[in-house]
């Protein structure tokens, strides 16, 4: 935790007098910096954000209200503690201070042993918050770690001499997610490629994700019917799922020696097929629902033939309902387009691509949803 | 010591910067005035000022007929005018009495002012009230970097925390001084 003289205390006040009487009082225990109007204080913590602003209010330009108000609104300086130090008594004045968001308010005339002690309370109370902060980021980080430890590390290696080439991206929305995929041989020439996309997000979302892919990685192992797999995911997963969470999933099984592919979905939305000569299909509607919900689970196969150079593209709804500035859908009409236009590229020019025209199009509105887009090639001269 | 000087330098010429106000009828500006004698008059123990000077804030924010405001400034003037003579009176006899010869600096190098202008440049960057006190200690070779009006108005500046302004100047000065060397 921080040494609280490490910590930097902006004395924001019109009257010069009043920031002097302020910084002889505090200069010996805490780093100080000092503004004389709102204006000059929003800059001074622009360029480096303080531990704790002590704030007048009746200042010109700018009054303290408002600059608390803007430190509010901004991300980076939301909690910065604010301590109101005004010659404002009226209660209705100092209930406004609290209601732009300040967290302590003193009147003028002050006791300086009283604002130390407030201002030591304040960078305290810091000082824990942002302790707990780190021990949280830490946690997350090292959760994330796990959980991308838990995907295919080598999807590469996987398919190595199999007749597939495979891509995958997965960016969590948070720290960790609760989006999957799975790339699995189960023989010589059989493999199993999942996508995934688990209910709520964080914590939550990431432990159940870790149990759907474990769950997931061994029926793969034994079932070649990909609607089997994905019944009897659902099965295990109602059996201990007091939260009732789900998990939406595309599930694929690839048999080589028969050239065919066999797929189904519980709950998820269509994968996209583009093949040699022909534009861009979305194809296999999801015949089940959300595994985890509900004990029965009336999911189908589908199967079709394999032709050269047929791609598979499997996505979470991080791609289809990826949102703009202006709350517009990214959609499944610019998803086809990307595929058009990229369709002669390896499959991970496909997913890059994908995620890059997600990206542009969100153009800085913040990622709501995990974004998982993966690609598998039929290409059989090159196994 | 410094705190009473800066009160009586400061809030001394506050009550005629009201006078003037009012008579552009800029209600604001005289209440803001007002407002800040009174929190500053409490900050130092000044408890007569300070309630006169609320009295003061009350009678101009609320629009009183001009006689009253005017009574009112003059009753702040009545305690204020004394305390601010007071206290110069004191201060001078202090400084007088504590008054050491100075001794004259040693000639200082160009590359002892760009060293010194660093070190304020970053006091400035960081709206560190310390800047004040590094000018003082280190006058002889950051004055080198400036004109006679010059220094005085950029000791002015960092004495009044106009930190954005003086480091402007401060780099302006670095930058001149370079050159002609």
């Amino acid at each position: 935790m921080k040494d609280l003289s490490d910590n930097r205390v902006l004395i924001v006040d019109d009257a010069k007098l009043n920031i002097d009487i302020l910084v002889q009082a505090l200069r010996d225990e805490y780093k100080l910096s000092v503004a004389l109007d709102g204006a000059a204080a929003l800059c001074s913590i622009e360029k480096s954000t303080p531990d704790l602003v002590l704030l007048d209010i009746v200042m010109p330009g700018l009054n303290g209200y408002e600059v608390c108000r803007q430190l509010r609104a901004q991300e980076s300086t939301r909690d910065l503690p604010v301590m109101f130090l005004s010659s404002l008594e009226d209660v209705k004045d100092k209930t406004q201070g609290f209601e732009v968001g300040g967290n302590d308010y003193l009147t003028k005339p002050f006791e300086v042993l009283e604002v130390k002690a407030r201002v030591r309370s304040l960078l305290k109370a810091k000082a824990y918050t942002d302790a707990i902060r780190e021990a949280m980021a830490r946690d997350l980080k090292i959760a994330r770690e796990i959980q991308m430890g838990i995907l295919p590390a080598d999807v590469a290696a996987v398919t190595r001499h199999s007749a597939l080439e495979v891509h995958a991206i997965i960016e969590p929305a948070q720290k960790v997610g609760g989006d999957l995929y799975e790339v699995l041989r189960a023989s010589d020439d059989r493999l199993v490629i999942a996508l995934g996309d688990v209910s709520g997000k964080g914590i939550p979302a990431a432990l159940f994700m870790a149990v759907a892919v474990t769950v997931l990685r061994t029926l793969a192992r034994h079932l070649v019917d990909p609607a089997e797999i994905l019944r009897r995911l659902n099965d295990e997963l109602v059996e201990q799922n007091p939260r009732g969470m789900f998990v939406t999933m595309q599930c694929l099984v690839f048999d080589l020696t028969a050239r065919q592919i066999s797929f189904a979905g519980a709950g998820h939305h269509q994968l996209a097929i583009v093949s040699r000569g022909r534009s861009p299909r979305l194809a296999c509607v999801s015949s089940g629902r959300p595994a985890g919900l509900m004990a029965f689970n009336p999911i189908e196969r589908e199967t079709l033939p394999l032709e050269t150079g047929d791609t598979f593209v499997l996505f979470s709804d991080g791609v289809s309902e990826a949102m703009n500035v202006a709350d517009d859908f990214y959609g499944e009409d610019r998803l086809m387009a990307v595929l058009t236009a990229e369709a002669d590229g390896t499959v991970a020019d496909i997913v890059k691509r994908v995620v890059a025209d997600v990206h542009a199009f969100a153009n800085g509105a913040k990622q709501s949803d995990d974004i998982t887009v993966l690609a598998v090639r039929y290409a059989p001269t090159t196994g | 010591m410094k705190i009473l000087r800066q009160f009586a330098d400061q809030q001394g010429p506050a009550l005629n910067q009201v006078a003037d106000a009012l008579e552009r009828e800029d209600h604001a500006l005289a209440e803001r005035l007002a407002h800040t004698l009174n929190g500053v008059a409490g900050n130092i123990g000044a408890r007569a000022v300070q309630s006169a000077a609320g009295v003061l804030e009350r009678v101009i924010r609320d629009r009183s007929n001009a006689d009253d405001v005017e009574r009112a400034r003059q009753q702040v003037e009545a305690v204020l005018g004394p305390l601010a003579a007071a206290i110069r009176d004191a201060v001078a006899m202090v400084e007088s009495e504590g008054s050491a010869p100075v001794q004259p600096a040693a000639p200082a190098s160009p590359a002892q002012s760009r060293e010194a202008a660093a070190q304020l440049a970053a006091l400035l960057s960081d709206s560190d009230p310390g800047a004040a006190e590094f000018v003082d200690a280190n006058r002889a070779v950051l004055r080198l970097l400036f004109d006679a009006a010059g220094w005085s108005a950029f000791e002015l500046l960092v004495q009044g925390y106009g930190f954005t302004d003086a480091e402007a100047q401060l780099d302006h000065a670095v930058e001149i001084s370079a050159r002609s060397r």
